[in-house]
């Protein structure tokens, strides 16, 4: 499911006006950029890893390892499939359509996207954000 | 310097809480101010729409202000008076050659206070034409470190909030 949200309370006008203007597209490039930037960040610091040992790992030089860390470089399929293999995590997860049957033969599709809950002390949490008010948000 | 208010740009995203600082004879604030200039520009459309996905979705919306979503130039800092170490960083959207620079003051990963800004066309701030938004920038934190230090104003990180004796939404530094 995605949500967007209506910036209709936001006090800055024009930012509000260009957040409506903004094309999804360019939505979600911005946000999917900034996850993958910080999912590697979180998967090196997890694995105690230096970006040197990174990019020897991969077989790059340090310095260009270094550039896509801080954000001059255009993620491509490969580099994301690169750094995925190296640090041997997904990064980025693209949801498959699923078909389960019940008991009774009633049979049903459902597209799996993973990260909509977490764990937290031993509890499924919703993952998205909870507004303090929700008719702020439209489906 | 003249007189400047801090005031509340937006406190209601879930992940970070935004500031930002007016000019006391302005009625509209510096970052506003950023946004309307470059908003009206066609050149620069696509790019401040990024900017504001990438500052109040991915930071204020995803994932706060962390610090591999801001980008440090340590040479800012050195424009700066030695005391009170003031940091002043570049809001960075993580694409090559992203034209805009938005300086910004974070004070934790849930709060950040947005100054002006504008377009780097030169190797260093120094010798770009947002010369003047950087030292701006840089004079508006540091009275600001200097209020915090002062305890003018109080920051509670935890409800990501600045506050002063007055309880006020808004500061005048």
């Amino acid at each position: 499911m995605n949500i967007y949200y209506k910036y209709q309370t936001m006090k800055n006008s024009a930012v509000r006006r260009i957040l409506a203007d903004t094309p999804d597209e360019v939505r979600r490039e911005v946000r999917r950029n900034a996850d993958i930037v910080v999912r590697v960040h979180e998967l090196i610091a997890e694995r105690g890893m230096t970006q040197l040992e990174l990019a020897t790992g991969m077989g790059k030089k340090p310095s260009e390892i270094s550039k896509w860390l801080s954000g001059h470089h255009n993620f491509t399929l490969r580099s994301i499939a690169k750094l995925e293999s190296e640090l041997n995590e997904t990064i980025l997860h693209v949801p498959k359509r699923e078909r389960y049957t019940n008991s009774v033969n009633v049979s049903c599709t459902m597209t799996v996207i993973r990260n909509d809950t977490k764990i937290s002390y031993g509890q499924f949490i919703e993952a998205a954000p909870i507004l303090k008010s929700p008719e702020k948000m439209i489906a | 310097m003249n007189t400047f208010v801090l005031e509340i740009f937006d406190d209601e995203l879930p992940a970070c809480a935004f500031y930002t600082v007016r000019w006391d004879d302005q009625s509209i604030n510096e970052t506003n101010r950023f946004f309307e200039k470059f908003n009206s520009d066609l050149k620069y459309t696509v790019y401040i729409q990024q900017l504001a996905i990438f500052l109040f979705e991915s930071i204020g919306t995803d994932h706060g202000a962390r610090d591999e979503l801001f980008n440090r130039f340590e040479n800012e800092v050195m424009g700066l008076p030695v005391q009170g170490k003031v940091k002043i960083e570049t809001v960075f959207y993580h694409y090559p050659e992203f034209p805009l620079r938005l300086y910004a003051l974070r004070l934790s990963e849930q709060l950040v206070i947005l100054f002006n800004g504008g377009v780097k066309d030169g190797p260093t701030n120094q010798t770009s034409s947002l010369h003047m938004k950087w030292r701006e920038a840089c004079a508006f934190a540091r009275r600001i470190i200097e209020a915090i230090q002062n305890e003018e104003i109080i920051i509670d990180h935890e409800n990501r909030t600045i506050t002063c004796s007055g309880n006020l939404n808004e500061y005048l530094l």
